[in-house]
């Protein structure tokens, strides 16, 4: 294995575990809500808004 | 901290003032039901203490007909620790008499008050002065002036929310007329034990109603007595409570506008126009092939020419660009091929392929916000509300269909605007049997490949969402639970407006987004793990750039493709249509991006444009086009995604339900398809076993639709299905 294939694994692994990351943290945050541009965790508790779709 | 909820009729500009007080970017909406859930935020720049603004539902009475009058009430009437310390009543300033229908009750429940006359704009343009000290001299409370699309007065709100709360100006008693004032003074002892201090005149005009709500709560002997003194009031105005109490508040309400309003001279120039336009668009023979004509421009537009024109270069140009100078450079520097094929075809091919759409759905939903805010979708509902009820469907069930065609989820939060608890259930099974925005691309890739990308095809597949759902209206009837009423969906028709820039970017902005975000994250995952799984073989053997043939997806697609022999794309030649029908679920886009991945190894000639690619593909068939509409018309109708079952679960409150829902998506979907399918081949002549299915998949609904009752037989009759 050369270091220009080790790159673009590199590069892969890096994407790939991104996306992961952010699927598992949309997972945890109960940020699963694809009605709304926002981010859920931005609008917990009140502030500053609570989301149009959560159930209460 | 000071709690105020605002509370007003549907599209008073609730939202709008709300956004305005607090921040926040809330959707608005020409639209009633666009608030479901009450939602809060802190009033920026407060003049004293913090002020929690609470945006409620909209509503027209604070009777407990629908889910969102009762969020509201229940808000309103709280505890005796935990009520609103103020409430803030918004008014549509053009149309009062509405406004003040609800602002009475309000008012009835002792709350300190202000009270916000939003959209003076509109009532200067329709010649009418709201003289706000007048409005504020007979209710005794606070009046600011506002126009919520402008901000203009909205900073007013927060000094009077302040002195309503320090001053406790909760408004004066409105009298409703002798009759009703005594029998209030008669069932006032009755009630005393029971009922919270503040709340007595509230509930004694609610048992005058008949509130059923509020009858529960009294105990037999008083629920009994007061019954009683309510009679003898409904013998001498000889009428029944619930009408004679809105009489009143209508009689209250206009004494209270005539003590207010001035007509100018000025004539009601945008109501007469949009008079004169609706003479037009809603005329009794125009409107509904003005609407089919208007639905086919924008689809003509947004998908057939400019939409697809953009799409189509991004995904065989842009795209297919970035691959070769990447394989290209890869390949100079001695990359290993497996990394490389990862890269080109798991991560930009299949992320890629969904990319490419993002300019033809903004396009769609720049013209759908703008029919949306400018006043033309709720005439749209106000058309199909007859049709819906006609079916046995509450009228409101297009509010969901018509936000469906952004995304399912909102879509089917959205029924719970429906009043009736059966009726809710059909919309939500229903909901997503409207093309949703993911499922557009994959609309547009076949009707692209088979059917000249014809904007008349993809209008009729909308048109064939709302048809399904009418269908499974009389389909659903026939299962206990789903047994509605239907009711008629009360509206008024907004003057037309020319909606602003602002208004229409944020809502394309919001439609488009969930694309960009599954793009990064759900498309991008499971397009690597079908590469991987179609590049190689169970022992780990890599299978090179252009096979698929033993790979361990190929497998997996071959060992379940013969559930949709039926409907034509079960063979295993084309078992990659199989495998996308399943990560479908994951997000619909992920369809595309799936087909993206294999169909270029399955083509085997490299370079084509997509389109192309399929109809190669698919060029095996014995009926190309058939067989991609059959597959296009199960993935419309079968299961949504998993974004939208959660939703389906979490309006169905039942494992149970949510599994009938899915397993009659699934059903009608297959059956559907399996009826185009098998129709199509009986009409090229060829009479075989395929002749079976289709009577199955034709015989099946329409015994259970005619048949009074289809599972007598199972029960052995004891199953009362009421009409
Ligand atoms: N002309 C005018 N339009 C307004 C005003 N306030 C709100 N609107 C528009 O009225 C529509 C309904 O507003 P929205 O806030 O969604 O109403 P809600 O249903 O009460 O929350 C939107 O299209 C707003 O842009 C106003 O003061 N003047
Ligand atoms: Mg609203």
């Amino acid at each position: 294995m050369n270091l220009a294939t080790l790159f673009v694994l590199l590069i892969i692994v890096l994407i790939v575990g991104g996306a992961a990351y952010r699927v598992y943290r949309s997972i945890r945050d109960h940020d699963t809500c694809y009605g709304c541009s926002a981010k859920c965790s931005d609008c917990k508790d009140g502030n500053p808004i609570n989301c149009t779709f959560e159930k209460k | 901290m000071i709690t105020a909820a605002l509370v007003g009729n549907p599209n008073c500009g609730k939202t709008t003032v709300f956004n305005k007080l607090t921040g926040a970017v809330q959707k608005t909406g020409n639209w009633p039901g666009v608030t479901v859930e009450r939602k809060q935020g802190f009033l920026r720049g407060a003049p004293k203490d913090d002020i929690l603004v609470v945006d409620l539902p909209g509503i027209y009475s604070l009777s407990p007909y629908s889910p969102d009058e009762v969020v509201s009430r229940d808000f309103l009437i709280g505890d005796s620790e935990s009520r609103p310390d103020v409430a803030i009543c918004i008014i549509d300033a053009s149309n009062l008499e509405r406004g003040l229908y609800l602002l009475t009750q309000v008012a009835d429940l002792r709350i300190p008050m202000v009270v916000v006359l939003n959209m003076m704009d509109v009532a200067e343009k329709i010649g009418m002065r709201v003289k706000a000290d007048a409005l504020s001299e007979i209710l005794g409370c606070p009046v600011v002036e506002t126009v919520g699309t402008k901000g203009q007065g909205t900073s007013a709100i927060g000094e009077a929310v302040q002195s309503a709360y320090e001053e406790r100006t909760v408004p004066r008693t409105i009298s409703y007329g002798n009759a009703i004032d005594d029998c209030i003074e008669r069932l006032i002892p009755i009630i005393k034990e029971t009922v919270r201090d503040d709340l007595l005149r509230w509930v004694s005009l609610k048992i005058i109603e008949g509130d059923s709500m509020v009858m529960a709560e009294l105990d037999e002997s008083t629920a009994a007595s007061a019954r009683s003194v309510v009679e003898e009031l409904e013998q001498q105005v000889s009428d029944d409570g619930m009408q004679i109490i809105a009489t009143a508040r209508y009689k209250a309400g206009e004494a209270i506008r005539d003590g207010c309003v001035e007509h100018t001279e000025s004539v009601d120039e945008s109501e007469r126009i949009s008079e004169r336009i609706d003479r037009i668009l809603l005329n009794k023979y125009l409107a509904w092939p003005i609407f089919a004509l208007v639905m086919f421009t924008v689809y003509l537009v947004s998908v057939q020419t400019v939409g697809l024109a953009i799409s189509d270069y991004i995904n065989d140009e842009l795209v297919v660009w970035v691959q070769d100078h990447a394989a290209e450079a890869m390949d100079s520097a001695g990359v290993d091929t497996v990394v490389a094929d990862m890269m080109l075809t798991g991560v930009i091919g299949g992320v890629g392929a969904v990319i490419g759409f993002i300019p033809l759905i903004a396009l769609l939903f720049a013209f759908l916000v703008f029919l949306e805010e400018c006043g033309y979708m709720v005439r749209v509902a106000y058309m199909l509300d007859r049709v819906f009820t006609y079916f046995g469907l509450s009228g409101k069930a297009i509010i969901p269909a018509v936000i469906g065609i952004g995304c399912s989820v909102p879509a089917i939060m959205g029924t719970r605007v429906i009043e009736d608890e059966s009726n809710r259930n059909v919309s939500i099974i229903c909901t997503s049997f409207m093309p949703c925005s993911a499922k557009l691309p994959i609309i547009t890739l076949i009707v692209g490949a088979f059917f000249g990308a014809s904007a008349l095809v993809i209008t009729s597949l909308y048109l064939f969402g709302i048809v399904m759902i009418l269908i499974s209206g009389l389909f659903l009837k026939k299962f206990r639970g789903f047994i509605g009423r239907p009711s008629p969906f009360v509206m008024e028709l907004p003057v037309y407006h020319m909606p602003t820039v602002r208004n229409v970017m944020f809502g394309v902005k919001e439609k488009s987004w969930s694309f960009i975000k599954n793009a990064g994250t759900i498309i991008l995952l499971s397009a690597v793990l079908i590469w991987a799984l179609s590049s190689f073989t169970f022992t780990g053997e890599y299978l090179g750039d252009s096979a698929t043939t033993d790979s361990i997806l190929s497998a997996i697609g071959k060992a379940l493709c013969w559930i949709f022999v039926p409907l034509g794309f079960g063979g295993s030649e084309t078992w990659e249509l199989t495998v996308a029908s399943f990560t479908g679920i994951a997000a619909k886009e992920n369809l595309l991006a799936t087909l993206a991945v294999l169909l270029d190894s399955a083509v085997g000639i490299d370079g084509l444009p997509t389109m192309e690619v399929l109809t190669e593909y698919l060029s095996v068939t014995a009926y190309p086009e058939a067989v991609a509409m059959s597959f296009l018309i199960f993935n419309l109708i079968c299961a949504p995604c998993i974004a939208s079952i959660a939703a389906i679960y979490r309006e169905l409150h039942s494992h149970r339900k949510l599994l009938l829902a899915l397993l009659y998506q699934c059903a009608t979907a297959y059956g559907v398809a399996g009826i185009f399918y098998q129709g199509y081949v009986l009409l090229h002549g060829e009479v075989g076993l395929g002749v079976l299915w289709l009577i199955l998949f034709i015989a099946v609904p329409v015994y259970v639709i005619l048949s009074k009752r289809p599972f007598g037989f199972i029960t052995g009759g004891k199953e009362e299905v009421q009409e």
